[in-house]
């Protein structure tokens, strides 16, 4: 298992590839320019001076390449080789894919008959409170929110759990459980994947289900809330957190969920986990931005076999362990604030079962 | 061609133009990026200095 890459999240780092770029090739033709200046005719003029010069080129030549070395690695520092490769693809596709998917759900939502509503066409959706309300401690770590999150993961039915601090809630939301195509019974599936993937206006049977739940637990006005979500979950919560809600949303954790659509529009603080081959989160074909409120935490998943593995979320519940342990400074700064958010008190704890309407029309 | 005097001249303006924009990379690289082109520029200028009593 390898380290922890990190990138974003250092409120003194800002950076961009083409102004990095830019100052290589200026470099690189200060460089140029000087080599130049010591051509055998050039001697016509100036000849001492330029012996003189002749005899400074190399060793300045040398520091200047030094520093264009320095850039490249800056540069490989910033953006990994697969986000890079990511980028690559991006560039060379061009794909859109908010899109893409917003095309994909118009095909599949097109109703070809009355009677047939189309593969996608999204449906009400319900939230019910399940079980009574139970105390429960602040969830004070990474590890611990992975923890929570696998545990809603592995009940029968789609569930979201609530956590309540006072005016802290904490929201767990799993990733895609059902990826049989069509939308059926349980929201957190294919057609609210595509939905969305189509940006913070989508209406997701999945997202408009989680709002549900939130209204019922009663989480409004005057509410700091935080959201942990994998997968599916992740993206869920972070197009509510693109938008002006009720509640005021303060924070974000994600494992294995695609974000970097949500560029410019997520202003909360973001710890975004994934694994190297994981291809869920590169599904925007991008890579998440370096930003003050962004950690991103990028490292091979512990359980390496299968590109199918490397999504699960047991892989990641081990790889939280990691991010707790690092003292990169900007991740640090970023899981302070999230995992400090609940305090120290005892909560309440609740759940909410989710599910879509199977009548058509 | 360019006389010495001037072809330095040039180059340190362009080293002047290399030094990163803080507004499009700042943080600790950037800065140590910037030392670096502002020591080279320096060192142009000193060369250039004394490249002006080697002109016949």
């Amino acid at each position: 298992m390898g380290d922890l890459e990190v990138y974003g999240a250092d409120a003194k780092v800002v950076a961009t590839r083409a102004e990095i770029e830019r100052v290589r090739r200026e470099l690189e033709e200060v460089s140029r320019w000087l080599e130049g200046q010591v051509q055998f005719d050039d001697f016509l003029s100036d000849p001492l001076a330029r012996v003189g010069l002749a005899m400074e080129v190399p060793l300045f030549r040398e520091r200047i390449s030094s520093v264009q070395l320095a850039l490249v690695q800056a540069a490989e520092s910033y953006f990994s080789t697969e986000a890079r490769a990511t980028l690559q693809f991006e560039q060379h596709f061009a794909l859109d894919v908010p899109a893409i998917a917003a095309l994909a759900v118009g095909l599949g939502s097109a109703s070809l008959t009355p009677e047939s509503p189309g593969l996608f066409a999204e449906k009400p959706v319900y939230a019910t409170q399940v079980g009574e309300p139970r105390s429960s401690l602040p969830p004070n770590s990474v590890v611990s929110m992975a923890r929570r999150l696998q545990e809603t993961t592995n009940l029968d039915k789609p569930t979201i759990r609530i956590e309540r601090f006072g005016k802290n809630v904490v929201v767990f939301v799993p990733g895609t459980r059902t990826w049989s195509l069509g939308s059926g019974k349980d929201p957190l599936d294919v057609t609210s994947n595509l939905r969305a993937m189509a940006g913070p206006d989508s209406k997701a049977g999945s997202q408009r289900a989680l709002s549900q739940a939130l209204r019922a637990a009663n989480v409004g006005r005057g509410d700091r809330v935080i959201f942990v979500g994998h997968s599916q979950g992740g993206m869920i919560a972070a197009n509510l957190a693109s938008k002006p809600q009720p509640y005021r949303i303060t924070g974000l954790v994600t494992f294995g969920a695609p974000l970097a659509q949500l560029e410019g529009r997520l202003k909360v603080p973001v710890l975004a986990i994934e694994h190297n081959g994981d291809v869920v989160p590169k599904l925007p074909l991008n890579v998440n931005p370096i930003a003050e409120n962004w950690a991103t935490v990028a490292t091979d998943a512990p359980n390496d076999e299968s590109l199918g593995s490397k999504h699960e979320l047991s892989g990641y519940r081990q790889t939280a362990l990691k991010v707790d342990q690092s003292t990169s400074p900007g991740l640090k700064r970023i899981r302070e604030i999230l995992t400090g958010f609940a305090g120290e008190d005892l909560g309440e704890v609740r759940w909410f079962e989710l599910a879509r309407s199977v009548r058509s029309g | 061609m360019d006389s010495v005097d001037q072809a330095l001249a040039l180059i340190i303006t362009r080293l002047q133009s290399a030094i990163p924009d803080p507004m499009l990379w700042a943080g600790a690289a950037a800065e140590s990026c910037a030392k670096s082109i502002e020591k080279l520029t320096w060192d142009f200028a000193e060369l250039r200095r004394r490249l002006k009593y080697w002109a016949i």
